[in-house]
């Protein structure tokens, strides 16, 4: 599968989002229009469930109806700073309460990700897949910068398989290794609990 | 601040970099740590000598804690220097389920970093693979290794007795790779001398044997080595490893054959690197005994070269190598395969094939799915390609129903 592959899928699956949010929204403006007297209830139901649509699973739209959304914080967005997930949960409260259909468009941008992503072993194998194309661990590399969401996942694929110590060396900080005139020279002495000398190298 | 360090970088530029004198301290060690515990599968080559080997004392010695990568489950260790195979034990943590190792001539060191080995650990895999020859107390000291599914050994002394019979005796085993190259016929049946009847061996008379007795009785006929025969001891010991499903040997056509002949017949997958082209008496008994004994359990056949495809290696440009003469490999010599679903064969010089074949194979193997000969074979100009046509193909691997034919 090719990345653009993978990344057209994933905007065919927001695009769908968005229109089924708007499909969804505009039945519900007519609902109340008929009905103003439980536009309230209705309005907290519809609010759920778009909660619940947005996570892609029915068994977690019933939980979430009864228990707090809060309470099941996804890996996907564990690492999300938890004050942005209150804020977004009391702008949802808010509008709820109001009876309002109106949320901000980042309460929906940081909703909007595609359910697959939110497991984390369907994460995983998609990254895998992504790191075995071509240029596949700068791409990887690029996700992991890119979205915190990402990070740890990102991370785990690129840092499972290493080719070469090369990348664990060059962990230690800069004071630690120098540039030798050649190449993989190594000390000139075995290494001893003593104290080391100050220049090993020439 | 979380500081994320990202592998965008080729670290080749490190290749030039060595130890100082300062030594890190413990909170050198952090970020290292922290991302060690991310590393399941390492490589190290000794010959490429781009990590420095002053790293290895500081590791071993210097490290807060006792392994360095503790999640570590495949390690590839290729060195050419008995130091260089004594650093990698600093790796054999507990958790370790894969080693695959590449050592060159003369390791006295070795049989001590096999013992380590089996102290520690207890492999899923295990793929040597030695210039030198394997130590004398290779399969004592491998006996603790109960548990491996998947054995490569590629090293002289492999075929010895005692090997054969360590590896008859893993009760997981499901994949093995040996290599027959330059063997004689008594060098391959000595694999199998020292089987005791009952332990790896599955006669006619054993429980779930499908051998009825009655197609193995001894043909004289095809016995090209009397003393070989001796040794092996007739066919009362054929059957062995039952609990084999993928085998992959290298060597000479007639090596395998004699090495086919011994095992039991519940092989799913079968990869044979012969030599190119085999002759073809060699070819024709492969053929017969390979549906003779696995008939019943081959799923897929894969016959590459077991030189190295030096034309396909080469860079395609005409007039630098002699292309080789294209040789026929005639197919009809199979006799049933009928659960066969793969059928590959990649053979550098012997690429000549017809409709014969093609109708052949589509009639004695109902269930191929995937059928390439010879796919990355090339012409030379003054001959022209064997007269296949894809109609005829197409007619053939539809009435058996296949799926997909690459000719």
């Amino acid at each position: 599968m090719s990345i653009s592959g993978l990344v057209n899928n994933i905007n065919v699956r927001i695009q769908r989002s968005r229109e089924s949010l708007r499909s969804t929204y505009a039945q519900k403006d007519n609902d109340t229009n008929k009905d103003n007297d439980s536009g309230s209830i209705k309005s907290t139901r519809s609010t759920s469930s778009i909660i619940s649509f947005l996570t892609g699973n029915k068994l977690k739209q019933q939980k979430s109806q009864s228990e707090p959304a809060a309470a099941q914080p996804h890996p996907a967005t564990a690492t999300r700073p938890s004050h942005t997930r209150r804020r977004t949960l009391s702008v949802f409260k808010k509008s709820a309460a109001s009876g309002s259909y109106y949320h901000p468009y980042t309460v929906y941008e940081t909703n909007m990700s595609p359910p697959v992503l939110r497991d984390v072993e369907a994460t995983r194998k998609l990254l895998d897949i992504i790191q075995d194309t071509p240029n596949g661990s700068r791409t990887v590399a690029r996700l992991a910068r890119t979205c915190k969401a990402f990070n740890e996942p990102a991370m785990d694929v690129l840092w499972n398989e290493l080719d070469s110590f090369l990348p664990l060396i060059g962990l230690f900080p800069g004071y630690i290794m120098k540039r030798a005139r050649r190449p993989a020279l190594g000390l000139v002495r075995p290494v001893s609990h003593a104290p080391a000398p100050r220049h090993i190298l020439c | 601040m979380k500081i994320v360090i990202v592998l965008t970088v080729p670290f080749t530029f490190l290749s030039d970099l060595d130890f100082q004198a300062k030594m890190p301290v413990d909170a050198d060690w952090k970020d290292l740590l922290a991302y060690a515990d991310r590393v399941r599968k390492i490589t190290y080559e000794e010959g490429a000598h781009n990590v420095p080997t002053s790293i290895f004392p500081v590791f071993e010695g210097r490290s807060p804690r006792q392994w360095i990568l503790p999640n570590l489950s495949h390690l590839v260790w290729k060195c050419d220097t008995p130091a260089g195979l004594d650093r990698g034990k600093i790796f054999l943590n507990t958790g370790l389920q894969s080693l695959t190792l590449e050592v060159g001539h003369k390791f006295s060191n070795l049989s001590d970093f096999l013992a380590v080995l089996s102290s520690r650990t207890r492999l899923d895999s295990f793929s040597l693979t030695s210039l030198g020859p394997l130590p004398e107390d290779f399969s004592r000291i491998m006996s603790h290794q109960d548990l491996l599914e998947k054995v490569s050994i590629v090293a002289p002394g492999a075929l010895d007795g005692k090997v054969g019979k360590w590896v008859s005796e893993l009760p997981e085993l499901r994949s093995l790779r040996l290599d027959l190259t330059g063997q004689s016929m008594g060098n391959v049946e000595g694999f199998f001398d020292e089987i005791a009847p009952g332990s790896g061996w599955s006669t006619p008379d054993s429980e779930g044997s499908r051998d009825s007795g009655v197609f193995s009785e001894l043909d004289f006929t095809e016995i090209k080595k009397t003393t070989a025969f001796s040794r092996s001891g007739g066919d009362t010991k054929r059957g062995a490893c039952p609990q084999l499903r993928q085998l992959h040997l290298t060597g000479q056509a007639g090596n395998v054959v004699t090495f086919l002949k011994q095992l039991a017949g519940h092989i799913h997958t079968l990869e044979l690197a012969i030599e190119d082209p085999p002759e073809n008496q060699d070819w024709k008994d492969l053929c017969a005994v390979i549906c003779e004994k696995l008939s019943g359990s081959l799923k897929s056949l894969r016959i590459i070269s077991a030189v190295p495809l030096r034309h396909v290696e080469l860079p395609r440009s005409p007039g630098r190598f002699q292309d080789p003469t294209p040789r026929r490999l005639p197919l009809n010599y199979f006799s049933s395969l009928p659960r066969l679903a793969v059928f590959e064969i990649d053979l550098p010089e012997s690429v000549m094939f017809d409709n014969s074949d093609i109708a052949h194979i589509a009639t004695i193997c109902p269930a191929i799915e995937v059928l390439k000969l010879c796919p990355q074979a090339r012409w030379p100009t003054n001959l022209t390609p064997p007269s296949i046509t894809l109609v005829r193909c197409l007619n053939d691997v539809v009435r058996s129903h296949s799926l997909m034919t690459h000719v």
